[in-house]
């Protein structure tokens, strides 16, 4: 089991990164909260019984994660606040050499935890049934969340 | 912008990796551990907390044992109300920790995020609530025990006066109804401990909420 586990994740790996990046942007505990989904996707892989695509499931256990993470940080002793707080795009844009990437993940980082998952799993090209079944939505209403996020983030990509 | 920019703009910020692969090494030795190095850390802070408080509980409560059950002590309502205290301090301290360990290691990572957070919200309510119940019935007993104490010292009910040598009536007054409003005052603590995680709670799982199925936090 063990091998298998380190196979699919070794495969799968961008989507952690990806995940972290949107979740703990600019976080000085990044690598660590990396450290921790791992752990969390290897004790929770017993549970994985290939009903649905292995990324679906990790998917749903990484999000679950990063958003526990985040939620209990207020109560975790000595810790620094995670800085999900809004950054100044027109400020930054000037100071990067990836100029596109920096600008989405920053506009996706002005959104609410729920509604950073939604998109990743839109920009990820995951149909609207999978992003149902990830969030636990109905299909029509995770397409009606996707379009009003989606507007959200053309504003603050277009206005800052 | 046209919309569809964003998934273009997604896939040309993911073209080239610039992560470092996992070795197989490090990923096994990750997959020892029981946390991250940051929270393991931060647990272990919390669980050395929650065992100092329940030491330091029950050595007192050890004493109290010894000298009211062993040496027969027998202390009037003047004795007992700072002893009493003392350990309602004690148990409060090690009770409020120990609540914090429990909602920090509970998880539901396997359902999908809605589920996740409700049950999340549904534990740590559950958890609050068994928390006040603890703080009412010790604090309530112990408000008993020191009415009932006191009457036995003042040879009953019918010897009840304003001016006693004892403990004045309405400073006993006082005592038992600050007894009595300690555990909602621990809840209204207790809610502030956990109004952002609440807080986070309630707006995930109303941002989740449709027209199909409305569940609360």
């Amino acid at each position: 089991m063990e091998k298998e586990f380190i196979e699919l994740i070794k495969s799968h790996q961008g989507i952690l990164h990806k995940i972290c990046n949107i979740y703990f942007l600019r976080d000085p505990y990044k690598d660590d909260y990396f450290q921790e989904i791992l752990i969390r996707l290897w004790k929770s892989y017993p549970s994985f019984k290939n009903q649905s695509a292995f990324s679906t499931w990790l998917y749903r256990v990484a999000l679950n994660t990063a958003i526990d993470i985040i939620r209990k940080q207020s109560l975790l002793p000595k810790h620094t606040e995670l800085s999900i707080t809004v950054y100044n795009i027109a400020e930054y844009k000037n100071n990067t050499e990836s100029e596109n990437k920096d600008k989405l993940y920053l506009a996706i980082n002005m959104l609410s935890d729920i509604e950073k998952a939604i998109i990743i799993l839109y920009l990820e090209d995951f149909n609207y049934n999978e992003i149902a079944e990830i969030i636990g939505i109905s299909k029509n209403y995770a397409g009606v969340k996707i379009n009003r996020i989606k507007t959200q983030l053309i504003k603050i990509l277009n206005h800052g | 912008m046209d919309k569809n920019d964003l998934k273009s703009m997604w896939r040309d910020a993911h073209y080239t990796k610039s992560e470092s692969d996992f070795s197989k090494e490090g990923l096994e030795k990750t997959m020892a551990l029981k946390h991250s190095k940051a929270i393991s850390k931060s647990l272990l802070d919390v669980k050395l907390k929650v065992l100092l408080n329940t030491l330091i509980f029950l050595i007192y409560v050890g004493l109290m044992i010894y000298a009211f059950v062993y040496l027969r002590l027998n202390l009037s309502v003047n004795s007992l109300v700072p002893l009493a205290l003392v350990g309602i301090f004690l148990l409060v301290t090690a009770t409020s920790e120990f609540v914090r360990l429990l909602v920090l290691t509970k998880t539901a990572d396997n359902l999908s995020l809605k589920d996740s957070s409700v049950v999340f919200c549904k534990k740590l309510k559950r958890i609050k609530t068994t928390d006040f119940i603890i703080y009412m019935v010790f604090f309530y007993l112990s408000a008993i025990l020191i009415v009932i104490n006191y009457l036995k010292d003042i040879g009953g009910v019918k010897n009840l006066s304003w001016d006693t040598d004892i403990v004045p009536v309405p400073l006993l007054g006082i005592l038992v109804i600050m007894l009595l409003l300690v555990p909602w005052f621990i809840k209204y603590l207790n809610n502030q401990r956990y109004k952002k995680l609440f807080s986070n709670l309630k707006e995930s799982v109303q941002q989740l909420n449709d027209q199909s199925g409305t569940i609360g936090c």
